[in-house]
């Protein structure tokens, strides 16, 4: 207590005084309480000199009068001093108690009032800071200094900024540790992308069934290794880098899921080959179903699991039934608010990975999934996309690897199939070779010339023709391609020296026809 | 270093080839040779896409699995099983393959019209 007076009396006057009571510090309050003291001293002593004149007149008191009078005015006297001593109390009470409130519980209802003000702050601030926004300047807790209550606000204003350099700290390294996982999903994806076509070259050469077999199983691997690296780049909120330029058949679409899972072989399919979805949807979608599809034939052994589909007043709704789950209402419901909005999946702690994947590629397009009990028992999956994610169905929607509206003709163009015809196209290929220079590209689908008529339409038509020329000629080159390899094989047998006689030549010629294609198919 | 050269797009097919056999590489009729003739019987109406697009691309004359293959842009081993198993399925018929002589005269054939390049 002293050793806060003597601070008091150190520190300047904290505010402008406003009246007397204002002006009273810790020394008045010592000084008034001195006072006290003396007077109670002062009252005590009258109070006993009173009584000893009073036992004194008692004693020597020469009549019953004289002594009453005296009793009487004493008593009187007495009195008075009591009175005023109860006045001089009361009033230094009174004063104590005001200099009391305005020392101690003013300054805490200051401090109070202003950490009040600024106790909002943090949570905005550690929102800003999650979001990775500029963080906003916390405000700090303002009393006027000297007296405890300041010493309390610098602490409080000290714990404070110990908690936001902690969230700026946390949101930092979590800002760190991500962009390191999505440089190594990305990297990741593409290493597997890049393996994955390099089986793919293997395999179409391939005439082994059992070496194809062999190869089949590395590229499930890889396929399923590529799954979870794009599943990383999703949860950390990043697209994903392959879209379509066209739309894609939605049976082609429940494939890519498959190829991702590790029970493809159990994926049945209903009759799935009108519908096609926007190209810019399809690997998404392919990720989403795999997530499902993944979960539903994990559980069964070895049955199939069928992917419906039907229309719906606003869109395609896909369902997946999974008999052997069994779920109940609340379980379904908690799994359906998590698959709804990703935030919610992200706040649950019990929720798993393949439902926050989900979620987040549900929520970037559009598409609704939600979990509801089967009528006959077990749990159906059912898939809602949207009438914008649909796209009309092509025949280039049907062959997402090369897309060309010439290609349906193709096989009515080849009226004597046989090895010998290749022969034959091979020549043809010598002359058709100068005309694909100038080729284009891809983007031709066939809704799209009459949406676009006018000298637009011309150089469409002209896109179209090139391509077709382009296309031609990559079948050309993959026949030459196939019948080496035939003439190989035939060789292999031990028919004769003819195919050894054609490695080095002809089949860099190849190569280069390849190339072009491919640098037309690019272009 | 390693060249790319050899690969013919910068991303890996969509549909990957085993699913489309469903990872088997024998069909259900058991080898079929590249050169095997392959006419369609039966319209391509209640298959499944894939086996569908096989019996429409043999649906005129006969034509050489590796032909469906590269009409269809499949890899010639997936045709060969979608072949067989519509061979089984008696949706296409298979036609006996050239004897041995005929092969090499095809095969010269086949040189020199790749020498012509």
């Amino acid at each position: 207590m002293s050793e806060h007076d003597n601070e008091a009396n150190e520190a300047p006057a904290p505010k402008k005084a406003d009246g007397f009571l204002s002006s009273i510090d810790g020394t008045l309050l010592t000084r008034f309480a001195a006072v006290a003291v003396l007077a109670s001293l002062l009252l005590g002593g009258l109070v006993f000199m009173s009584m000893r004149s009073l036992s004194s007149a008692a004693s020597d008191a020469a009549n019953v009068d004289a002594l009453a009078d005296h009793i009487s005015s004493t008593s009187t006297r007495i009195l008075m001093f009591i009175g005023i001593a109860l006045v001089v109390s009361l009033a230094a009470a009174f004063v104590l108690s005001r200099a009391t409130a305005k020392l101690v519980v003013a300054p805490m209802v200051q401090l109070r009032d202003a950490a009040r003000a600024t106790s909002g702050s943090l949570p905005a601030f550690v929102e800003a800071c999650e979001a990775g926004k500029a963080v906003p300047t916390l405000p700090t807790v303002e009393v006027p200094a000297g007296g405890i209550a300041s010493d309390i606000a610098a602490s409080l204003n000290e714990m404070q900024r110990n908690a936001a350099n902690l969230v700026v700290t946390q949101s930092f390294r979590r800002t760190r540790d991500g962009g390191r996982f999505v440089d190594l999903g990305r990297s990741t994806e593409q290493l597997l992308n890049d393996q994955m076509r390099f089986i793919e070259a293997m395999e179409h050469d391939e005439t082994s069934a059992a070496n194809l077999q062999r190869l089949f199983r590395i590229d499930h691997l890889a396929s399923r290794m590529r799954r979870n690296a794009a599943s990383m780049l999703v949860l950390a909120d990043r697209d994903t880098p392959r879209q379509f330029n066209r739309p894609v058949a939605i049976y082609q679409v429940v494939q890519a899921a498959s190829s991702g899972i590790e029970h493809f072989e159990r994926v049945a399919m209903d009759d799935l080959s009108s519908v096609a979805v926007n190209g810019s949807i399809a690997a998404d979608l392919a990720h989403l179903l795999a997530e499902v599809l993944e979960t539903v034939t994990a559980s069964r052994d070895d049955a199939s699991t069928d992917v419906a589909g039907q229309q719906t007043s606003d869109g395609f709704a896909l369902t997946i039934t999974d008999p052997g789950s069994a779920l109940g209402p609340a379980e379904l419901a908690r799994i359906n608010q998590c698959l709804a909005d990703p935030a919610v999946a992200d706040a649950t702690p019990t929720t798993a990975m393949t439902h926050a994947v989900i979620a987040r590629l549900a929520k970037r397009h559009g598409v609704c999934v939600e979990l509801q009990a089967g009528a006959n028992g077990g749990v159906v999956t059912r898939i809602h996309l949207p009438q914008i994610a649909l796209a009309r169905m092509t025949s280039a929607a049907a062959t997402p690897a090369t897309p060309s509206p010439e290609r349906s003709e193709l096989p009515a163009a080849v009226p004597a199939p046989s090895v010998g015809d290749i022969v034959d196209r091979v020549d043809e290929s010598v002359a058709a070779a100068p005309i694909e220079e100038p080729a284009t590209d891809e983007p031709v689908m066939p809704a799209e010339p009459a949406a676009a008529p006018g000298p637009v339409a011309a150089s469409i038509a002209a896109d179209a023709e090139a391509a077709a020329l382009a296309e031609r000629w990559r079948v050309l080159a993959s026949g030459q391609r196939a019948a080496i390899e035939w003439a190989m094989d035939v060789d292999k047998g031990g028919q004769s020296g003819v195919a050894t006689a054609l490695r080095p030549g002809p089949v860099s010629a190849v190569t280069l026809a390849e190339l072009d294609t491919a640098s037309v198919s690019e272009a | 270093m390693f060249s790319d050269d050899e690969l013919a797009s910068d991303d890996a097919s969509f549909v990957r080839p085993f699913v489309v056999t469903q990872g088997r590489t024998v069909g259900e009729a058991g080898d079929t040779p590249l050169e095997t003739l392959v006419v369609a019987r039966t319209s391509p109406e209640g298959l499944a896409p894939d086996h569908a697009a096989v019996v429409t691309a043999c649906s005129g004359d006969p034509v050489s699995v590796m032909e469906i293959a590269m009409h269809l842009d499949i890899q010639i081993g997936v045709a060969r099983v979608l072949v067989a198993d519509l061979t089984a399925s008696e949706h296409v018929e298979q036609y006996d393959t050239a004897s041995s002589s005929e092969s090499s005269a095809i095969v010269k054939r086949l040189l020199e019209g790749l020498r012509a390049l």
